[in-house]
């Protein structure tokens, strides 16, 4: 990178406020999706919005590629910075900058970890509703960029269903609100279409973010089942019944395993699935809830229902179900982590065939997931070093991923396209559709020098010379594309 | 209507009347007087888009037409369609929650089909039986209960569309949970049409809930804050909280529906209506504690129903007015946001200034809305529009005016205070309608 283009950015942030040299870089070649790396030139770690606009304004004059990035624990490879460039690094922008329970918002930087809002405001009797699994490191602008998930989401609904505003740093360094804390503002929801744009659309920084209030109570249940087919009976059951559960999680033997020796929650190991089952909100409606979802579950089979009796008990069950991942370095190595939907009355034949594609790639399984949405996190087991497992695991991936479509599914629930799944985007869409989107990101990212080479498959994929709008010169055949091709 | 423009809409019916392509009749747009075409297959709306954008002309999707007049006035010539013939559902597996269907039905009919199920979209508007779906996703339409259920792009999953070359496209899916390619959902929802027209949606569905109830709460202009206040700091969870002036409540009481203060007859003061969707026991336990923890204010408890159509009249408050003549006065209805904390201002100023007009508002999410009878003089609302628009804006807030005459319209700022973010949403207007072919002009200056 040109050393003029490097002063510029040190004039903004400072020294310490820049990372250049190779073995420091490494941290930023790639994030939670580890199979594709590319070392950025240079990280830059802003302090508030102004720097992030002026670092912005630096690259676009300069037709320079950057990519925002918050913790960097994306499975997607959204963080991999392809063609090199810079890294905007928003760690350092934390703060919360207002909570107002009275209009029932907060407004938080982009750096702020999802779960540190919900512990600054728990004890006034609030949270914060998106709680993806990886709530303790991940960050809001990340949700934000990826319209984030987690297990309450089933009945709170998503990152998007609960953003009021954004405060963005345009592609070209202009300073745009979007939305704000007053409902119905007149004009587009331009809010609702940045979230989940993957930084495609420019650098989220503040958010103006609903809080919701604590329910009065909870009645969480494990129910215990033989078989994986038995669970799933249990979640077809429970939303069959018009009851909206909190969440619905659940784990296989496999992942049981991993998880018991990690936390000793005396999980039963000969067991097929273990369901979680929640309900909250006003403790009067409760036990009605919670005795419906027990006989439901019963009915499938359920070997053996035990409640959470204590808060205590709750939370370690929540503990186990959201470090489920990191208990998986028990199993293997290295894993790779699926995000498939399929409508949920399809989850026992999707489960029955995620156990057939392991059969034929001798490739392990894990399941651990948002149950009552549908959503598979399927984690294939191997060894990072042996090259013909990581084929299987990308062959098996691909595999699981078309049964989801074929079932009139998705192949993201929440993780992103990013690289890893870009070449699944002509089979979910149409020319016509990817066209539209193309011209979408147009409007924002008219360079296409924001994130580029993420979400959208180039011109050459999808046929639609007159309207797919290439990323320019950074993206194609280079280092990152090659999930892409 | 003068001879220029019915000469200019003639020319623009290419293919005249057809089989699967009806022309239907006319309708007067604004003060543009169009061809109304009724497609009946989706090949055949496609066919009205190309023919628009290779004539240079617009279209105008209408639905049940309960709302054509609102927005700003049609700008270009161009053919009106009728979407209703466009009402099939597509897919309904109950099972999964989800349901697709044409956006021609109507919210009855599909409220219909989803009750047989014990499922519903919990969104409230104003006319059911004549409300289209299209129509209340290019409004955004919303009503009372938005508080516990949120809007309709909470609901959206999946949505098709004919972009300006009348090529089908979509975005999002039919399962509840997908986060692949960019949330066009959110983007069609509530952009009037402006971005293509919507032919096909998918929504996720709620159970009907087992209870459900309103109690009403009685109060003054003077403390209204401190009701709001009260009801606010309450340990139950409405799924709305709304407030109507004297003349709302008024308007409301005398359909017969309910009067809590049987002994007066000339109502006076403001209500607070706080509603319950749950299951029985937490449906009963919040009306018994909002009771108890609002006693110094007349609670009273509607259910059995009661309560379902109090929801419904007040979502259609503005539409009937005693001695007024619909089918020439439009009725007037403004839109005026705030902070929720601040609402109470806005809708005790609001009932001040006019004194004829029907206040009513959703207290938790900022919104006023106040209705006048279409016969109000055109100075008059300019004048209100103007004052309560400042008021709004001090608060954060904007005015919209949601229905009026023409001549209404053409007086006052229909969308208020342009956002700061209007210059993005022009680019992304420019990109997705270049040829200006989608309802130009209705929306914000520029679309
Ligand atoms: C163990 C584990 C469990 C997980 N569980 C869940 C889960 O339950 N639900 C779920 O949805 N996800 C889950 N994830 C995925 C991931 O945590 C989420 O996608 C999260 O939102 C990413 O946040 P981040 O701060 O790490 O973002 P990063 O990984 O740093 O970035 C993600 C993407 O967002 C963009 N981005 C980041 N910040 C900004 C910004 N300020 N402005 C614009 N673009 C930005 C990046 O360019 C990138 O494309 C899990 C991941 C792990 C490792
Ligand atoms: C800004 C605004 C806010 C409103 N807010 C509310 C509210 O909060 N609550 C409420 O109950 N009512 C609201 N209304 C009224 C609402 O428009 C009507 O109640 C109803 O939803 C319209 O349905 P319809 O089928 O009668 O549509 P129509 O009156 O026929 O059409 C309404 C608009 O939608 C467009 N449209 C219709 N079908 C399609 C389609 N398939 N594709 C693209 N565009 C289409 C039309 O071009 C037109 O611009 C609002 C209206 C406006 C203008």
């Amino acid at each position: 990178m040109d050393a003029k283009i490097l002063d510029q950015l040190r004039a903004v942030v400072g020294p310490a406020g820049m990372i250049t040299n190779d073995s420091e870089l490494l941290v930023y070649e790639c994030d939670g999706f580890t199979i594709e790396r590319n070392k950025p030139e240079v990280v830059v770690f802003p302090n508030d919005t102004a720097q992030v606009s002026r670092i912005v304004k630096i690259c676009h004059q300069a037709k320079v590629p950057f990519l925002p990035r918050g913790a960097g624990t994306s499975l997607a490879g959204g963080c991999l910075p392809i063609g090199g460039g810079v890294v905007i690094s928003l760690a350092r922008m934390k703060r919360i900058w207002e909570v107002d329970s009275r209009n029932r918002f907060a407004v938080v930087d982009p750096g702020l970890v999802n779960v540190w809002l919900t512990n600054q405001i728990k004890s006034s009797g609030w949270h914060f509703a998106p709680d993806p699994s990886s709530q303790g490191a991940c960050t809001i602008g990340g949700n934000v960029a990826t319209n984030s998930g987690g297990p309450h989401t089933l009945k709170y609904g998503v990152t998007v269903n609960h953003i009021l505003g954004v405060e963005m740093v345009l592609p070209d360094g202009e300073i745009v609100m979007l939305g704000g804390p007053v409902e119905d503002s007149p004009g587009y929801d331009l809010t609702g279409v940045t979230v989940g744009s993957e930084g495609t659309f420019g650098v989220a920084c503040r958010s103006w973010v609903r809080i919701t209030r604590n329910p009065h109570g909870y009645r969480t249940l494990l129910g215990v089942f033989e078989t994986v087919d038995d669970a799933t009976e249990a979640i077809s059951g429970i939303i069959a019944a018009g009851i909206v559960p909190a969440a619905l999680e659940l784990l296989d033997s496999l992942i049981l395993r991993a998880v018991e020796e990690a936390f000793g929650f005396g999980f039963p190991l000969d067991a097929g699935a273990v369901l979680i089952m929640e309900v909250d909100g006003i403790e009067a409606g409760l036990d009605e809830e919670a005795s419906r979802i027990e006989e439901i579950a019963k009915k499938a089979r359920a070997r053996e229902i035990r409640r959470a009796d204590t808060e205590a008990q709750r939370l370690l069950l929540w503990k186990c179900r959201k470090q489920a991942f990191g208990a998986v370095g028990r199993l293997a190595p290295s894993y790779c982590t699926q995000d498939g939907v399929v409508p949920r009355t399809r989850l026992p034949e999707m489960l029955r065939t995620i156990r057939s594609i392991s059969e034929k790639y001798q490739i392990k399984i894990a399941n651990v997931f948002h149950a009552g949405d549908g959503n598979l996190h399927p984690i294939l087991l191997f060894d990072e070093r042996d090259s013909e497992q990581v084929k299987k695991v990308l062959d098996a991936s691909t595999e699981i991923l078309d049964a989801c479509l074929s079932m009139g599914g998705s192949v993201t629930g929440e993780h992103g396209i990013g690289v890893e799944k870009i070449s699944f985007m002509p089979k979910l869409f149409s020319p016509a559709d990817l066209g539209m989107f193309a011209r979408l990101r147009k409007a924002f990212n008219p360079d296409g020098l924001c994130s580029p080479g993420k979400m959208l498959p180039t011109a050459g994929a999808c046929n639609e010379a007159g309207h797919v709008h290439t990323d320019g010169a950074h993206a194609p055949n280079k280092p990152g594309r090659r999930a892409a091709l | 209507m003068t001879d220029t423009n019915s000469n200019i809409s003639n020319s623009n019916v290419r293919g005249e009347t057809s089989m699967d392509c009806p022309l239907i009749g006319r309708i007067v747009l604004g003060e543009l007087d169009l061809p109304l075409m009724r497609p009946t297959t989706p090949a055949a709306l496609a066919n009205l888009v190309r023919d628009a954008a290779q004539t240079q002309t617009a279209v105008y999707p209408v639905g049940g037409r309960t709302r054509t007049r609102l927005g700003r006035l049609p700008e270009k010539p161009g053919t009106a369609i009728d979407m209703t013939a466009l009402d099939a559902v597509i897919d309904y597996p109950s099972a999964d929650m989800t349901i697709t269907v044409q956006t021609g039905i109507t919210i009855a009919k599909l409220a219909k089909i989803l009750a047989e199920k014990g499922q519903r979209l919990p969104i409230d508007s104003i006319d059911p039986e004549k409300e289209t779906i299209g129509g209340l996703i290019a409004t955004n339409a919303s009503g009372p209960r938005r508080l516990g259920h949120g809007t309709l792009r909470d609901y959206v999953i999946g949505i098709k569309y004919l972009n300006d070359q009348g090529e089908e496209a979509k975005a999002g899916g039919r399962v509840v949970k997908n986060v692949a390619g960019y949330d066009l959902c959110k983007l069609q929802t509530g952009a009037l049409g402006t971005l293509g027209i919507l032919t096909e949606v998918t929504f996720k569905l709620r159970p009907v809930p087992e209870a459900r109830a309103i109690v009403l709460l009685h109060c003054f202009a003077a403390n209204l804050q401190a009701a709001a206040h009260a009801v606010h700091g309450s340990s139950t969870r409405p799924v709305s909280v709304d407030v109507l002036n004297p003349r709302a409540s008024l308007a409301l009481f005398q359909n017969g529906l309910v009067n809590p203060d049987p002994g007066h007859t000339e109502l006076n003061g403001w209500y607070i209506a706080v509603g319950f969707e749950e299951n029985g026991p937490a449906t009963r336990w919040q009306v018994e504690t909002l009771t108890q923890e609002m006693s110094l204010w007349k609670p009273t408890t509607l259910q059995d129903g009661k309560e379902e159509a109090f929801w419904q009249a007040l979502t259609s408050l503005g539409q009937h007015w005693p001695g007024s003549n619909l089918s020439t006065d439009v009725p007037i209805t403004l839109k005026a946001t705030a902070r929720a904390s601040d609402v109470h201002y806005v809708l005790t100023k609001a009932n001040e200034l006019g004194a004829e007009g029907r206040v009513t508002g959703h207290l938790e999410n900022g919104i006023a809305r106040v209705h006048f009878p279409g016969d109000t003089p055109v100075e008059k609302i300019q004048e209100y529009t103007a004052k309560l628009r400042g008021l709004a804006l001090e608060r954060g807030g904007n005015l919209v005016v949601e229905s009026g005459s023409p001549s209404h319209l053409k007086a006052v700022v229909v969308w208020g205070e342009p956002r700061a973010d209007h210059e993005v949403a022009r680019r992304v207007h420019r990109e997705m309608d270049p040829l200006k072919i989608f309802n130009p002009g209705r929306f914000l200056p520029g679309t």
